[in-house]
Protein backbone atom coordinates (compact mmCIF):
# COMPACT_ATOMS: atom_id res chain seq x y z
CA UNK A 1 0.00 0.00 0.00
CA UNK A 2 0.93 3.84 -0.45
CA UNK A 3 2.07 5.69 2.18
CA UNK A 4 1.32 9.29 3.30
CA UNK A 5 3.18 11.68 5.97
CA UNK A 6 1.78 14.90 6.87
CA UNK A 7 3.96 17.67 8.41
CA UNK A 8 2.61 20.96 9.65
CA UNK A 9 4.92 24.14 9.35
CA UNK A 10 2.69 27.38 10.21
CA UNK A 11 -0.70 26.50 10.03
CA UNK A 12 -3.88 26.79 11.83
CA UNK A 13 -5.25 23.38 11.75
CA UNK A 14 -8.00 23.80 9.50
CA UNK A 15 -7.12 22.23 6.87
CA UNK A 16 -7.17 19.12 8.80
CA UNK A 17 -9.82 19.72 10.44
CA UNK A 18 -11.57 20.77 7.00
CA UNK A 19 -10.16 17.19 5.74
CA UNK A 20 -11.88 15.39 9.23
CA UNK A 21 -15.21 16.32 7.03
CA UNK A 22 -14.95 14.81 3.85
CA UNK A 23 -17.90 12.34 2.97
CA UNK A 24 -17.11 10.44 0.06
CA UNK A 25 -14.60 9.15 0.99
CA UNK A 26 -14.66 9.44 4.82
CA UNK A 27 -11.05 10.58 6.48
CA UNK A 28 -10.93 6.96 7.59
CA UNK A 29 -11.58 5.44 4.29
CA UNK A 30 -9.36 7.61 2.33
CA UNK A 31 -6.40 5.87 5.00
CA UNK A 32 -7.97 2.58 4.36
CA UNK A 33 -6.52 3.28 0.86
CA UNK A 34 -3.59 4.84 1.44
CA UNK A 35 -1.31 4.37 4.81
CA UNK A 36 -0.54 7.36 6.79
CA UNK A 37 2.70 7.14 7.90
CA UNK A 38 2.32 10.20 11.09
CA UNK A 39 -0.16 12.93 11.60
CA UNK A 40 0.58 15.73 14.30
CA UNK A 41 -2.66 16.11 15.16
CA UNK A 42 -3.83 11.77 15.28
CA UNK A 43 -0.21 9.55 15.86
CA UNK A 44 0.22 8.96 19.33
CA UNK A 45 2.58 6.11 19.17
CA UNK A 46 4.82 7.11 16.01
CA UNK A 47 7.42 10.19 16.29
CA UNK A 48 8.06 12.54 13.58
CA UNK A 49 12.32 12.78 14.46
CA UNK A 50 11.76 8.93 14.07
CA UNK A 51 10.09 8.48 10.93
CA UNK A 52 12.54 11.22 9.61
CA UNK A 53 15.51 9.26 10.77
CA UNK A 54 13.70 6.01 8.85
CA UNK A 55 13.48 8.29 5.65
CA UNK A 56 17.18 9.73 5.69
CA UNK A 57 18.89 6.06 6.27
CA UNK A 58 16.02 4.86 3.06
CA UNK A 59 14.84 2.16 4.99
CA UNK A 60 11.28 4.51 4.65
CA UNK A 61 9.92 5.39 1.39
CA UNK A 62 7.52 7.92 1.54
CA UNK A 63 5.12 8.23 -1.57
CA UNK A 64 2.78 11.16 -0.77
CA UNK A 65 4.71 14.04 1.63
CA UNK A 66 1.42 16.49 2.71
CA UNK A 67 2.42 20.08 3.59
CA UNK A 68 0.01 22.37 5.87
CA UNK A 69 0.73 25.32 6.85
CA UNK A 70 3.79 28.01 5.79
CA UNK A 71 6.80 27.81 5.95
CA UNK A 72 10.14 29.41 7.36
CA UNK A 73 13.45 28.73 7.72
CA UNK A 74 14.06 31.07 10.78
CA UNK A 75 14.24 29.45 14.23
CA UNK A 76 12.59 31.75 15.61
CA UNK A 77 9.06 31.57 14.23
CA UNK A 78 9.12 27.82 13.57
CA UNK A 79 10.60 24.58 15.09
CA UNK A 80 9.93 20.97 15.12
CA UNK A 81 11.89 19.46 17.43
CA UNK A 82 15.44 20.69 16.81
CA UNK A 83 14.62 21.38 13.01
CA UNK A 84 12.70 24.42 11.10
CA UNK A 85 10.06 23.25 8.22
CA UNK A 86 12.19 24.40 6.14
CA UNK A 87 15.30 22.09 6.91
CA UNK A 88 12.73 18.72 7.51
CA UNK A 89 11.33 19.87 3.52
CA UNK A 90 14.83 19.90 2.10
CA UNK A 91 15.90 16.59 3.35
CA UNK A 92 12.80 15.08 2.28
CA UNK A 93 11.98 17.20 -1.52
CA UNK A 94 13.75 14.69 -2.98
CA UNK A 95 13.12 11.09 -1.46
CA UNK A 96 9.59 11.46 -1.82
CA UNK A 97 6.96 10.58 -4.79
CA UNK A 98 4.70 13.66 -4.41
CA UNK A 99 4.56 16.73 -2.68
CA UNK A 100 1.20 18.13 -2.07
CA UNK A 101 0.82 21.52 -0.18
CA UNK A 102 -2.76 21.29 1.46
CA UNK A 103 -4.02 24.75 1.81
CA UNK A 104 -3.59 28.36 1.02
CA UNK A 105 -0.63 28.75 3.67
CA UNK A 106 1.58 25.74 2.18
CA UNK A 107 0.44 27.21 -1.44
CA UNK A 108 1.38 30.84 -1.28
CA UNK A 109 2.22 31.72 2.22
CA UNK A 110 -1.14 33.41 2.99
CA UNK A 111 -1.48 35.23 6.40
CA UNK A 112 1.65 33.83 7.97
CA UNK A 113 3.49 35.47 5.35
CA UNK A 114 2.20 38.68 5.53
CA UNK A 115 4.05 39.31 8.63
CA UNK A 116 6.34 42.26 7.93
CA UNK A 117 9.17 41.23 10.65
CA UNK A 118 9.69 37.62 9.09
CA UNK A 119 9.75 38.52 5.05
CA UNK A 120 11.43 34.52 5.00
CA UNK A 121 7.62 33.37 5.50
CA UNK A 122 6.47 31.23 2.20
CA UNK A 123 4.65 28.95 0.30
CA UNK A 124 6.53 25.66 -1.02
CA UNK A 125 6.77 26.83 -4.66
CA UNK A 126 4.85 30.39 -4.54
CA UNK A 127 4.92 33.51 -2.19
CA UNK A 128 1.87 35.13 -3.59
CA UNK A 129 2.30 36.17 -7.31
CA UNK A 130 5.64 35.21 -7.20
CA UNK A 131 7.21 32.06 -8.90
CA UNK A 132 9.49 30.40 -6.18
CA UNK A 133 8.94 30.27 -2.61
CA UNK A 134 11.18 27.68 -0.50
CA UNK A 135 11.98 25.53 -3.87
CA UNK A 136 12.59 27.20 -7.23
CA UNK A 137 9.57 27.56 -9.96
CA UNK A 138 11.19 24.45 -11.86
CA UNK A 139 11.99 22.26 -9.05
CA UNK A 140 9.64 18.74 -9.54
CA UNK A 141 9.25 15.74 -7.41
CA UNK A 142 10.83 12.14 -8.17
CA UNK A 143 6.64 12.12 -10.17
CA UNK A 144 7.77 14.77 -12.32
CA UNK A 145 5.35 16.91 -11.16
CA UNK A 146 5.72 19.99 -9.25
CA UNK A 147 4.38 21.21 -5.47
CA UNK A 148 0.80 20.27 -6.42
CA UNK A 149 -1.31 23.06 -4.73
CA UNK A 150 -4.73 22.75 -3.25
CA UNK A 151 -5.29 26.03 -2.17
CA UNK A 152 -8.36 27.72 -0.20
CA UNK A 153 -8.35 28.62 3.49
CA UNK A 154 -9.54 26.00 4.20
CA UNK A 155 -9.02 23.74 1.66
CA UNK A 156 -12.87 21.72 0.58
CA UNK A 157 -11.42 18.14 1.89
CA UNK A 158 -12.77 16.58 -1.67
CA UNK A 159 -10.59 18.70 -3.51
CA UNK A 160 -8.15 16.66 -1.41
CA UNK A 161 -9.56 13.08 -1.06
CA UNK A 162 -10.09 13.09 -4.92
CA UNK A 163 -6.65 14.25 -5.46
CA UNK A 164 -4.90 11.66 -3.82
CA UNK A 165 -6.93 8.79 -5.23
CA UNK A 166 -6.98 10.15 -8.78
CA UNK A 167 -3.07 9.86 -8.10
CA UNK A 168 -3.17 6.58 -6.41
CA UNK A 169 -5.05 5.39 -9.38
CA UNK A 170 -2.22 6.11 -11.70
CA UNK A 171 -4.89 8.98 -13.66
CA UNK A 172 -3.07 12.00 -15.18
CA UNK A 173 -3.48 15.69 -13.24
CA UNK A 174 -3.19 18.80 -15.23
CA UNK A 175 -1.97 21.53 -13.20
CA UNK A 176 -2.75 25.11 -14.42
CA UNK A 177 0.00 28.06 -13.69
CA UNK A 178 -0.44 27.87 -10.37
CA UNK A 179 0.04 24.31 -10.19
CA UNK A 180 -3.68 23.73 -9.14
CA UNK A 181 -5.33 20.78 -10.19
CA UNK A 182 -7.08 22.05 -13.14
CA UNK A 183 -10.04 20.35 -13.43
CA UNK A 184 -11.03 21.76 -9.34
CA UNK A 185 -9.92 25.07 -10.77
CA UNK A 186 -11.07 25.68 -14.02
CA UNK A 187 -14.49 26.98 -12.08
CA UNK A 188 -14.99 29.95 -10.18
CA UNK A 189 -16.60 30.54 -7.22
CA UNK A 190 -19.83 32.90 -8.96
CA UNK A 191 -20.26 29.02 -10.90
CA UNK A 192 -23.41 27.31 -9.42
CA UNK A 193 -23.87 30.23 -7.14
CA UNK A 194 -27.86 30.63 -6.35
CA UNK A 195 -27.66 34.64 -6.34
CA UNK A 196 -26.21 34.18 -10.12
CA UNK A 197 -29.83 35.72 -11.39
CA UNK A 198 -29.44 38.47 -9.41
CA UNK A 199 -26.04 38.96 -11.06
CA UNK A 200 -27.39 38.56 -14.58
CA UNK A 201 -30.40 41.04 -14.56
CA UNK A 202 -27.97 43.60 -11.87
CA UNK A 203 -29.92 43.64 -9.04
CA UNK A 204 -27.46 44.31 -6.41
CA UNK A 205 -27.40 43.73 -2.87
CA UNK A 206 -27.06 47.19 -0.72
CA UNK A 207 -26.64 45.63 2.83
CA UNK A 208 -25.71 41.76 4.20
CA UNK A 209 -28.87 39.47 5.27
CA UNK A 210 -31.03 39.35 2.79
CA UNK A 211 -31.53 36.46 0.34
CA UNK A 212 -31.90 38.62 -2.60
CA UNK A 213 -29.15 39.94 -4.66
CA UNK A 214 -25.84 40.19 -5.89
CA UNK A 215 -23.13 40.21 -3.71
CA UNK A 216 -20.70 41.57 -6.65
CA UNK A 217 -21.75 45.26 -7.27
CA UNK A 218 -21.62 46.51 -3.48
CA UNK A 219 -20.57 44.11 -1.09
CA UNK A 220 -16.82 42.64 -2.25
CA UNK A 221 -17.95 39.54 -3.61
CA UNK A 222 -14.76 37.90 -5.40
CA UNK A 223 -16.83 34.59 -6.71
CA UNK A 224 -16.66 36.17 -10.65
CA UNK A 225 -12.87 36.84 -10.28
CA UNK A 226 -11.89 33.34 -8.00
CA UNK A 227 -10.85 30.16 -9.10
CA UNK A 228 -12.80 27.90 -6.67
CA UNK A 229 -15.60 25.15 -7.33
CA UNK A 230 -17.42 26.52 -4.17
CA UNK A 231 -20.77 26.30 -5.41
CA UNK A 232 -20.36 22.76 -7.80
CA UNK A 233 -18.57 20.74 -4.95
CA UNK A 234 -20.58 22.64 -1.86
CA UNK A 235 -19.08 22.98 1.51
CA UNK A 236 -19.86 20.49 4.27
CA UNK A 237 -22.00 18.76 1.48
CA UNK A 238 -24.80 21.36 1.61
CA UNK A 239 -24.05 25.11 0.99
CA UNK A 240 -20.95 27.57 0.41
CA UNK A 241 -20.43 31.32 1.70
CA UNK A 242 -22.13 33.38 -1.38
CA UNK A 243 -25.27 30.65 -0.53
CA UNK A 244 -25.86 31.86 2.85
CA UNK A 245 -25.04 35.28 1.94
CA UNK A 246 -21.49 36.05 2.81
CA UNK A 247 -19.15 37.39 -0.19
CA UNK A 248 -16.45 35.45 -1.69
CA UNK A 249 -12.89 36.42 -0.16
CA UNK A 250 -11.00 34.74 -2.94
CA UNK A 251 -9.30 32.25 -0.07
CA UNK A 252 -8.04 30.11 -3.12
CA UNK A 253 -6.39 32.60 -4.88
CA UNK A 254 -2.48 33.38 -4.85
CA UNK A 255 -3.11 37.19 -3.37
CA UNK A 256 -4.90 36.01 -0.50
CA UNK A 257 -5.21 38.31 1.86
CA UNK A 258 -3.28 40.38 0.38
CA UNK A 259 -5.95 42.79 -0.66
CA UNK A 260 -8.30 44.56 1.78
CA UNK A 261 -11.74 45.69 2.74
CA UNK A 262 -13.23 42.38 2.30
CA UNK A 263 -17.03 43.51 2.65
CA UNK A 264 -16.94 46.37 0.04
CA UNK A 265 -16.72 46.23 -3.62
CA UNK A 266 -13.73 48.69 -4.95
CA UNK A 267 -14.98 51.44 -7.17
CA UNK A 268 -13.98 54.48 -9.45
CA UNK A 269 -16.71 56.69 -10.10
CA UNK A 270 -18.88 53.68 -10.19
CA UNK A 271 -17.74 51.16 -11.71
CA UNK A 272 -15.63 47.84 -9.92
CA UNK A 273 -12.04 48.41 -10.58
CA UNK A 274 -12.17 44.49 -11.06
CA UNK A 275 -14.73 42.97 -13.25
CA UNK A 276 -15.46 39.16 -14.09
CA UNK A 277 -12.86 37.35 -15.40
CA UNK A 278 -12.71 37.04 -19.33
CA UNK A 279 -14.72 40.95 -19.66
CA UNK A 280 -13.52 43.92 -20.75
CA UNK A 281 -14.71 46.91 -18.55
CA UNK A 282 -15.93 48.02 -21.52
CA UNK A 283 -18.39 44.82 -22.09
CA UNK A 284 -19.17 45.05 -18.53
CA UNK A 285 -20.45 48.58 -18.41
CA UNK A 286 -22.56 47.51 -21.85
CA UNK A 287 -24.34 44.55 -20.52
CA UNK A 288 -25.25 46.41 -17.02
CA UNK A 289 -26.66 49.13 -18.63
CA UNK A 290 -28.46 46.54 -21.10
CA UNK A 291 -29.61 44.76 -18.30
CA UNK A 292 -30.97 47.22 -15.78
CA UNK A 293 -33.27 48.59 -18.53
CA UNK A 294 -34.78 45.32 -18.57
CA UNK A 295 -36.32 45.83 -14.99
CA UNK A 296 -36.79 42.01 -14.25
CA UNK A 297 -39.70 42.29 -11.88
CA UNK A 298 -39.14 38.68 -10.15
CA UNK A 299 -35.66 39.45 -9.01
CA UNK A 300 -36.90 43.09 -7.45
CA UNK A 301 -39.29 41.38 -4.76
CA UNK A 302 -38.84 39.70 -2.00
CA UNK A 303 -38.48 35.88 -2.77
CA UNK A 304 -41.66 34.93 -0.71
CA UNK A 305 -43.86 37.83 -2.51
CA UNK A 306 -42.84 36.49 -6.00
CA UNK A 307 -45.26 34.76 -8.63
CA UNK B 1 20.98 21.74 38.30
CA UNK B 2 18.75 18.39 38.08
CA UNK B 3 17.82 16.77 34.58
CA UNK B 4 16.08 18.69 32.26
CA UNK B 5 13.78 16.43 29.90
CA UNK B 6 11.95 18.07 26.56
CA UNK B 7 9.00 16.47 25.24
CA UNK B 8 7.00 17.22 22.61
CA UNK B 9 3.42 17.29 22.51
CA UNK B 10 1.58 17.86 19.10
CA UNK B 11 -2.12 18.47 18.99
CA UNK B 12 -3.18 21.59 17.22
CA UNK B 13 -1.56 24.27 14.94
CA UNK B 14 1.66 23.31 15.69
CA UNK B 15 3.89 21.36 18.56
CA UNK B 16 3.92 22.39 22.21
CA UNK B 17 7.42 21.62 23.79
CA UNK B 18 7.27 20.96 27.57
CA UNK B 19 10.86 21.46 29.36
CA UNK B 20 11.07 20.29 32.86
CA UNK B 21 13.52 20.28 35.58
CA UNK B 22 13.80 18.05 37.71
CA UNK B 23 15.37 17.52 41.23
CA UNK B 24 15.42 15.00 44.02
CA UNK B 25 12.58 13.01 42.23
CA UNK B 26 10.55 16.22 41.50
CA UNK B 27 9.60 18.49 39.01
CA UNK B 28 11.26 21.64 39.96
CA UNK B 29 10.20 23.93 37.37
CA UNK B 30 8.42 23.52 34.13
CA UNK B 31 8.11 25.72 31.07
CA UNK B 32 5.63 25.26 28.46
CA UNK B 33 7.26 26.28 25.18
CA UNK B 34 5.61 27.05 21.91
CA UNK B 35 7.89 27.41 19.53
CA UNK B 36 5.58 28.46 16.34
CA UNK B 37 4.84 32.27 15.51
CA UNK B 38 2.32 33.44 13.81
CA UNK B 39 1.79 36.83 14.71
CA UNK B 40 -1.71 37.69 14.13
CA UNK B 41 -1.56 40.92 16.52
CA UNK B 42 0.96 42.40 13.98
CA UNK B 43 -0.73 41.15 11.38
CA UNK B 44 -3.68 43.25 12.04
CA UNK B 45 -1.97 46.68 12.33
CA UNK B 46 -3.36 49.33 10.39
CA UNK B 47 -5.90 46.92 8.48
CA UNK B 48 -9.22 48.24 8.08
CA UNK B 49 -11.20 46.93 11.24
CA UNK B 50 -13.73 44.73 9.19
CA UNK B 51 -10.90 43.24 7.87
CA UNK B 52 -10.16 41.15 11.09
CA UNK B 53 -13.60 39.09 10.64
CA UNK B 54 -11.65 37.40 7.73
CA UNK B 55 -8.25 37.49 9.50
CA UNK B 56 -9.04 36.14 12.98
CA UNK B 57 -11.03 33.27 12.72
CA UNK B 58 -7.69 32.32 10.92
CA UNK B 59 -5.78 31.51 13.92
CA UNK B 60 -7.07 28.14 15.04
CA UNK B 61 -8.52 25.79 12.75
CA UNK B 62 -10.87 23.56 15.00
CA UNK B 63 -12.11 26.48 17.21
CA UNK B 64 -12.19 29.58 14.32
CA UNK B 65 -16.08 30.13 14.66
CA UNK B 66 -15.01 31.35 18.81
CA UNK B 67 -12.85 34.09 16.92
CA UNK B 68 -15.23 35.07 14.44
CA UNK B 69 -17.87 35.79 16.78
CA UNK B 70 -15.67 37.13 19.98
CA UNK B 71 -14.37 39.49 16.98
CA UNK B 72 -17.64 40.91 15.43
CA UNK B 73 -18.49 41.53 19.19
CA UNK B 74 -15.41 43.18 20.06
CA UNK B 75 -15.85 45.56 16.61
CA UNK B 76 -19.35 46.43 17.97
CA UNK B 77 -18.21 47.15 21.45
CA UNK B 78 -15.53 49.45 19.09
CA UNK B 79 -18.73 51.01 17.61
CA UNK B 80 -20.55 51.28 21.01
CA UNK B 81 -18.04 53.25 22.74
CA UNK B 82 -17.65 56.07 20.22
CA UNK B 83 -21.19 56.47 20.69
CA UNK B 84 -22.88 54.32 17.69
CA UNK B 85 -25.85 52.21 18.92
CA UNK B 86 -25.36 48.76 17.47
CA UNK B 87 -28.54 47.10 17.87
CA UNK B 88 -28.42 43.60 16.93
CA UNK B 89 -31.82 41.73 16.49
CA UNK B 90 -32.59 38.98 18.08
CA UNK B 91 -33.08 36.45 15.97
CA UNK B 92 -29.01 37.42 14.83
CA UNK B 93 -28.37 37.07 18.19
CA UNK B 94 -29.82 33.18 18.25
CA UNK B 95 -28.59 32.04 14.96
CA UNK B 96 -24.85 33.29 16.72
CA UNK B 97 -26.00 31.47 19.65
CA UNK B 98 -26.65 28.36 17.51
CA UNK B 99 -23.47 28.55 15.53
CA UNK B 100 -21.20 29.19 18.37
CA UNK B 101 -22.76 26.15 20.52
CA UNK B 102 -22.57 23.75 17.10
CA UNK B 103 -18.87 24.53 17.18
CA UNK B 104 -18.51 23.71 20.78
CA UNK B 105 -20.34 20.78 20.45
CA UNK B 106 -17.67 19.55 17.88
CA UNK B 107 -15.11 20.53 19.62
CA UNK B 108 -16.18 18.45 22.18
CA UNK B 109 -16.26 15.47 20.49
CA UNK B 110 -13.06 16.30 18.52
CA UNK B 111 -10.82 16.53 22.06
CA UNK B 112 -12.49 13.54 23.72
CA UNK B 113 -12.27 11.24 20.99
CA UNK B 114 -9.36 12.17 18.99
CA UNK B 115 -7.26 14.50 21.56
CA UNK B 116 -7.79 12.33 24.86
CA UNK B 117 -8.87 8.88 24.29
CA UNK B 118 -6.40 7.36 22.07
CA UNK B 119 -3.29 8.82 24.98
CA UNK B 120 -4.81 6.45 27.32
CA UNK B 121 -4.10 3.41 24.92
CA UNK B 122 -0.54 3.96 25.81
CA UNK B 123 -1.39 3.55 29.59
CA UNK B 124 -3.76 0.69 29.27
CA UNK B 125 -1.40 -1.46 27.81
CA UNK B 126 -3.03 -4.85 29.00
CA UNK B 127 -6.84 -3.91 28.12
CA UNK B 128 -8.70 -3.50 24.89
CA UNK B 129 -9.45 -0.18 23.91
CA UNK B 130 -8.90 -1.03 20.30
CA UNK B 131 -11.85 1.30 19.67
CA UNK B 132 -10.67 4.24 20.22
CA UNK B 133 -7.38 3.73 17.86
CA UNK B 134 -7.27 6.68 15.82
CA UNK B 135 -8.38 6.10 11.73
CA UNK B 136 -8.87 2.64 12.67
CA UNK B 137 -11.12 2.18 16.07
CA UNK B 138 -15.38 2.73 15.25
CA UNK B 139 -15.72 5.03 18.36
CA UNK B 140 -12.85 7.47 16.37
CA UNK B 141 -14.41 6.85 13.17
CA UNK B 142 -18.00 7.93 14.73
CA UNK B 143 -16.52 10.84 16.43
CA UNK B 144 -15.34 12.14 12.95
CA UNK B 145 -18.83 11.17 11.45
CA UNK B 146 -20.62 13.05 14.21
CA UNK B 147 -18.27 15.98 14.83
CA UNK B 148 -18.32 16.55 10.90
CA UNK B 149 -21.99 16.35 10.95
CA UNK B 150 -22.88 19.08 13.70
CA UNK B 151 -20.54 21.34 11.90
CA UNK B 152 -23.39 21.61 8.71
CA UNK B 153 -25.37 23.45 11.80
CA UNK B 154 -22.94 26.51 10.90
CA UNK B 155 -22.67 25.81 7.22
CA UNK B 156 -26.92 26.22 6.85
CA UNK B 157 -26.38 29.69 8.37
CA UNK B 158 -22.76 30.81 7.77
CA UNK B 159 -22.18 28.32 4.39
CA UNK B 160 -19.35 26.56 5.79
CA UNK B 161 -17.18 25.32 8.08
CA UNK B 162 -14.48 25.93 9.15
CA UNK B 163 -13.70 29.69 8.40
CA UNK B 164 -16.73 31.33 7.77
CA UNK B 165 -17.41 35.16 8.63
CA UNK B 166 -20.95 35.47 8.30
CA UNK B 167 -21.20 37.30 11.78
CA UNK B 168 -20.43 41.14 11.07
CA UNK B 169 -20.83 44.26 12.81
CA UNK B 170 -25.15 44.40 14.11
CA UNK B 171 -26.11 40.41 12.86
CA UNK B 172 -25.52 37.87 10.90
CA UNK B 173 -25.29 37.63 6.59
CA UNK B 174 -27.67 35.02 6.59
CA UNK B 175 -31.68 34.89 6.10
CA UNK B 176 -32.70 30.94 6.70
CA UNK B 177 -35.99 29.66 5.07
CA UNK B 178 -38.06 27.08 7.55
CA UNK B 179 -36.40 24.35 5.66
CA UNK B 180 -33.03 25.59 6.63
CA UNK B 181 -33.81 25.93 10.03
CA UNK B 182 -35.46 22.37 9.80
CA UNK B 183 -32.17 20.97 8.41
CA UNK B 184 -30.19 22.54 11.50
CA UNK B 185 -32.77 21.08 14.16
CA UNK B 186 -32.57 17.83 12.53
CA UNK B 187 -28.86 17.84 12.59
CA UNK B 188 -29.32 18.36 16.55
CA UNK B 189 -31.57 15.86 17.09
CA UNK B 190 -29.34 13.43 15.28
CA UNK B 191 -26.38 14.31 17.68
CA UNK B 192 -28.48 14.14 20.50
CA UNK B 193 -29.09 10.82 20.14
CA UNK B 194 -25.55 10.11 19.29
CA UNK B 195 -24.45 11.75 22.56
CA UNK B 196 -27.02 9.69 24.46
CA UNK B 197 -26.47 6.39 23.40
CA UNK B 198 -22.77 6.65 22.98
CA UNK B 199 -21.28 9.51 25.66
CA UNK B 200 -24.05 9.13 28.72
CA UNK B 201 -25.05 6.13 28.42
CA UNK B 202 -28.21 7.17 29.00
CA UNK B 203 -31.35 9.42 27.81
CA UNK B 204 -30.73 13.55 28.22
CA UNK B 205 -33.40 14.15 30.81
CA UNK B 206 -31.75 11.26 32.83
CA UNK B 207 -28.70 12.35 32.33
CA UNK B 208 -29.59 16.18 33.37
CA UNK B 209 -31.26 14.75 36.25
CA UNK B 210 -28.08 12.87 37.93
CA UNK B 211 -27.46 14.32 41.10
CA UNK B 212 -24.17 12.30 41.83
CA UNK B 213 -21.16 10.55 40.28
CA UNK B 214 -22.59 7.31 41.90
CA UNK B 215 -25.23 7.76 40.31
CA UNK B 216 -24.44 8.44 37.09
CA UNK B 217 -21.77 5.33 37.65
CA UNK B 218 -25.07 3.34 38.41
CA UNK B 219 -26.67 4.59 35.69
CA UNK B 220 -24.75 4.84 32.45
CA UNK B 221 -24.87 1.95 29.86
CA UNK B 222 -22.11 1.70 27.34
CA UNK B 223 -20.90 5.22 28.07
CA UNK B 224 -17.68 6.33 27.18
CA UNK B 225 -17.69 9.10 29.27
CA UNK B 226 -18.30 6.47 32.07
CA UNK B 227 -15.41 4.61 30.61
CA UNK B 228 -13.47 7.62 30.85
CA UNK B 229 -14.28 7.96 34.34
CA UNK B 230 -12.82 4.47 34.98
CA UNK B 231 -9.35 5.32 33.63
CA UNK B 232 -9.06 8.98 34.81
CA UNK B 233 -9.37 7.15 38.55
CA UNK B 234 -7.03 4.02 37.49
CA UNK B 235 -4.16 5.80 36.04
CA UNK B 236 -5.04 8.78 39.38
CA UNK B 237 -5.52 11.58 37.01
CA UNK B 238 -7.98 12.83 39.13
CA UNK B 239 -5.56 13.54 41.97
CA UNK B 240 -2.49 14.80 39.54
CA UNK B 241 -2.00 18.46 38.36
CA UNK B 242 -4.29 19.39 41.30
CA UNK B 243 -4.94 23.55 41.15
CA UNK B 244 -5.78 25.75 43.93
CA UNK B 245 -9.26 25.82 44.82
CA UNK B 246 -10.43 28.76 43.05
CA UNK B 247 -13.24 27.79 41.34
CA UNK B 248 -17.12 28.49 41.54
CA UNK B 249 -18.71 25.09 40.67
CA UNK B 250 -22.25 23.48 41.39
CA UNK B 251 -21.04 20.05 41.85
CA UNK B 252 -18.27 18.06 43.49
CA UNK B 253 -15.83 16.46 41.64
CA UNK B 254 -13.40 14.05 43.72
CA UNK B 255 -9.94 15.40 44.51
CA UNK B 256 -10.47 17.95 41.88
CA UNK B 257 -12.72 20.42 42.98
CA UNK B 258 -15.78 21.15 45.71
CA UNK B 259 -19.30 22.67 45.71
CA UNK B 260 -18.92 26.31 46.21
CA UNK B 261 -17.24 29.34 45.90
CA UNK B 262 -13.13 28.18 46.97
CA UNK B 263 -11.40 31.35 45.94
CA UNK B 264 -9.24 32.25 49.50
CA UNK B 265 -12.47 31.53 51.80
CA UNK B 266 -15.04 28.56 51.10
CA UNK B 267 -18.30 29.93 50.70
CA UNK B 268 -22.27 27.94 50.23
CA UNK B 269 -22.96 27.97 46.90
CA UNK B 270 -27.21 27.58 46.23
CA UNK B 271 -27.47 26.23 42.54
CA UNK B 272 -31.58 27.56 43.21
CA UNK B 273 -30.09 31.08 42.96
CA UNK B 274 -28.85 31.09 39.51
CA UNK B 275 -30.27 32.77 36.96
CA UNK B 276 -30.37 32.78 33.34
CA UNK B 277 -30.51 36.40 31.83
Amino acid sequence: MKNLLWIQGLSCNGNTQSLLNAENPYFYELFQKVELLYHPSFSYRENLQTVLKRIDSDKLKVNFLVVEGAVTSDMKFHRTGNYTIAQILQKLKDKVDYIIAAGNCASFGNIPATLSCNPDVTGLQFRFTQKGGLFPSDFKTKSGYPIINIPGCPMHPAWFTQTIIALLEGRKIVLDSFNRPKELFMYLSHDGCIRNEYFEWKVEGEEFGHKEGCLFYNLGCRGPMTHAPCNKILWNGISSKTRAGMPCIGCTEFDFPLRRNYFETKKNIGIPEEVPLGVTKRAYLTITGVAKTFKNERLNKKLEETD
Amino acid sequence: MGKVIKTVLNRVEGEIQLKLHWEKGKVKDAFIIAPNFRGFEFILEGKPVLDALVINPRICGICGHAHLIATTKAIENIYENTGQKIDVPQNAKLIRDITIGAEIIQNHIRWFYMFVMPDFIKLEKGRKLKAFEPVKGIKWQQAVDYSSKIVKVIAVFGGQWPHTSYAVPGGVVCDPTTFEIVEATATVDSLIKFTEENIFGMNLDTYISITSEDEFLDRAKGSDLKEFLFLCKKHKLDREGKSYHRFLTVCEMEHVFEKGITKKKKKDFHVGKVRRD
